[in-house]
């Protein structure tokens, strides 16, 4: 009996064995995935004019905007002391569907690597702006001035800003 | 009782012989992510033709064999960093054909009995899902999936 | 960017307005319910900046997600261009409609697809880039950068109910540009590091530190810029007092400046060391092409602050 015992616990290795040579395989795939840098862009509050009368203008001071208005604000996320170029396209004037005109200018930005408005530095629109080198953050605001003449006709009026995000890193 | 656990232990070797073919298992494809996104879940289907992780088995034709993959939880970047990999119920199939669109799915969590074709082929395929988190440190992430295979049916 | 009148507070403006007016002097008068609700920027999330695409593949892609409330249109083109510095030492980009036949192009034969797409609120999109090189592309590295136009689908004007309102619709476009680097063949780059110069800024806090890099080899060097302030006679991280870093491409060459902050720095001699490594963490490794690193140093006195 302990000679049998002996013999299947041999044998049992030795299948143990064979089972992994001939009965059992394995192998492997790799599993991969890049986490890129990425830019994100947001709209985070509206550029608001308020109520304008006609005949007057209404310029929307970044700082100090009428009581009724708010700057438009953006954030944008990078990466980390990445140089980023903002670059815009402002329309001069807004159309009506009838093709009536309705004049906007005098466009100011302001920048910031913290949300506050209030340390908020103005920039020239063309020059690059850094992004916050400890976690690539950066502030953006806009304003801007309506000019309504007395004689604006009642209607809807639109355009369009471009705003341009290069990444100049790469 | 010794001789029927003789007659067991001596299956392997006869499988092989009878089955004319050893049993073996080739990657032939990793489980590709691609670029993911900081705080966006992204899955890779395993009818993904350029993604899915894809195994190629062959063995004693019409076998049956037991499929275990060992699946990691975390894929790992040069520095350390980890980020999430899981797996669902449908996130792996196999065909008998080879061909991506005629998979039969199963759950890689499992282990997922299933026979070989009359000539001795499968095609095995596994998906899965990565989830970054929305301060996920940007780079190469990897991690290392390993399917064992063993012959059952003999 | 949208606006749309916001009635209640033009009417109530409006009616408040008229109480005070004589009716032909409101007659004359068109008020503008110029309430702006303007629209949110229909930004899209893009990565990565930089595709890169073998000639043995020719196909690259970036993911676009976005991240917002509202459904976004993205379209997607391509233009040649390369960062440059201003002379004020700013990392800019140029670009070009019509690169001539001697620019490293690859805008005009790189196609998106899709070109144009519509993502829904949290909906992610693969843009693939495929290269449709001429037969005869000599080896070599060929440049594009890819736009990525993302613009609110629907952006209703909100006509005020009031015959004498005005309702200013404003729609705002994001564009995201991002870099493509195809390759084909053998490649190789380096960068050489010359004319380290210095000047303090007005106030005397801050180092500026300018330098030229000029690119070697035939393919752009991606790279990061270091310079660091070190005590005489001593070297290392400990030494450091302080320190700013630029992550850069090289396509031909640039002049770019980094400020380091010097008003905790008393007054006296310094070694300023300038050095430029591949050590970047926004491009994977392997898509590095290697390179050594080139350092140089000066010599920087702070003046006593006044």
């Amino acid at each position: 009996m302990r000679i049998a015992s002996a013999l299947c616990a041999g044998l049992l290795v030795l299948w143990t064995g064979a089972r992994s040579l001939e009965g059992q395989t394995t192998n492997t795939v790799n599993a991969s995935a890049v986490l890129g840098v990425q830019l994100r862009v947001r709209g985070l509050s509206d550029l608001d004019f308020g109520t304008v009368v006609a005949g007057t203008n209404k310029t929307v001071n970044i700082q100090a905007p009428p009581a009724d208005a708010t700057p438009g604000q953006f954030s944008i996320d990078g990466e980390k002391n990445a140089t980023v170029l903002l670059a815009f396209n402002f329309p001069a004037v807004l159309l009506s569907a009838s093709g009536k005109t309705l004049a906007i200018g005098s466009w100011t930005g302001c920048q910031s690597t913290s949300n506050s408005v209030a340390s908020c530095t103005p920039f020239v629109f063309g020059t690059p702006l850094n992004l916050r080198p400890n976690n690539g953050k950066l502030w953006v605001w806009l304003g801007a001035t309506v000019s309504a003449p007395i004689t604006q006709a009642a209607g809807s009026y639109s355009g369009t800003v471009q705003m341009t995000v290069l990444y100049t890193g790469l | 009782m010794l001789l029927a656990t003789l007659a067991t232990l001596m299956v392997p070797a006869h499988a092989h012989a009878q089955g004319g073919r050893k049993l073996d298992i080739q990657p032939q494809h990793d489980l590709l992510f691609g670029t993911v996104i900081a705080g966006v879940p992204a899955r890779t289907p395993p009818v993904d033709g350029a993604r899915a992780g894809q195994f190629a088995l062959t063995g004693p034709n019409r076998s049956t064999v037991e499929l275990v993959f060992s699946l990691p939880a975390t894929m790992v970047s040069a520095s350390g960093a980890t980020m999430p990999l899981t797996f669902g119920a449908s996130d792996a199939g196999v065909s008998a054909t080879g061909a991506i669109t005629d998979q039969v799915s199963f759950d890689p969590r499992l282990p997922y009995t299933t026979s070989l074709s009359k000539t001795g082929r499968l095609t095995v395929f596994l998906g899965g899902m990565v989830t970054p988190s929305a301060s996920q440190r940007a780079g190469g992430y990897t991690a290392t999936v390993t399917l064992t295979v063993a012959v059952t049916s003999l | 960017m949208k606006f749309v009148a916001t009635p209640s507070r033009s009417v109530a403006f409006f009616r408040a307005l008229a109480r005070r007016l004589s009716p032909a002097l409101f007659g004359a008068l068109s008020l503008l319910a110029v309430s702006a609700a303007a629209a949110r920027a229909q930004g899209v999330l893009v990565a990565p900046p930089g595709v890169f695409i073998d000639h043995r593949a020719r196909s690259g892609s970036v993911e676009l997600y976005n991240p917002g409330t509202q459904t976004v249109e993205v379209s997607i083109s391509t233009i040649f261009g390369y960062p440059v510095t201003d002379s004020t030492g700013q990392v800019t980009l140029f670009t070009s409609d019509h690169p001539d036949s001697t620019q490293p192009s690859a805008a005009g034969w790189l196609q998106a697809y899709p070109r144009r797409l519509t993502l829904r609120p949290r909906e992610r999109q693969t843009v693939r880039i495929l290269g449709r090189p001429p037969q005869t592309l000599a080896d070599g590295e060929y440049w594009s950068r890819l736009v990525i136009t993302a613009k609110g689908a629907t952006l209703p004007v909100t006509a005020s109910a009031d015959s004498a309102g005005i309702s200013i619709g404003l729609s705002m476009e994001v564009r995201t540009v991002v870099a493509v680097l195809y390759r084909k063949g053998r490649l190789n780059t380096g960068v050489a590091l010359s004319d380290v110069h210095t000047a303090l800024s007005r106030g005397g806090d801050s180092l500026y530190v300018r330098t030229r890099l000029e690119r070697q080899g035939n393919a752009a060097f991606i790279g990061v810029l270091h310079v660091a302030l070190e005590r005489p006679g001593e070297s290392g991280v400990g030494a450091r007092l302080a320190q700013g870093s630029l992550p850069l491409a090289v396509y031909y060459d640039l002049s770019p400046r980094v400020a380091i902050p010097v008003v905790q720095v008393a007054p006296g001699a310094y070694t300023l060391r300038v050095w430029v490594d591949t050590d970047r963490e926004d491009v994977a490794r392997e898509l590095i092409l290697p390179s050594k690193m080139v350092r140089d140093s000066a010599t920087v006195v702070i003046p006593p602050r006044p």
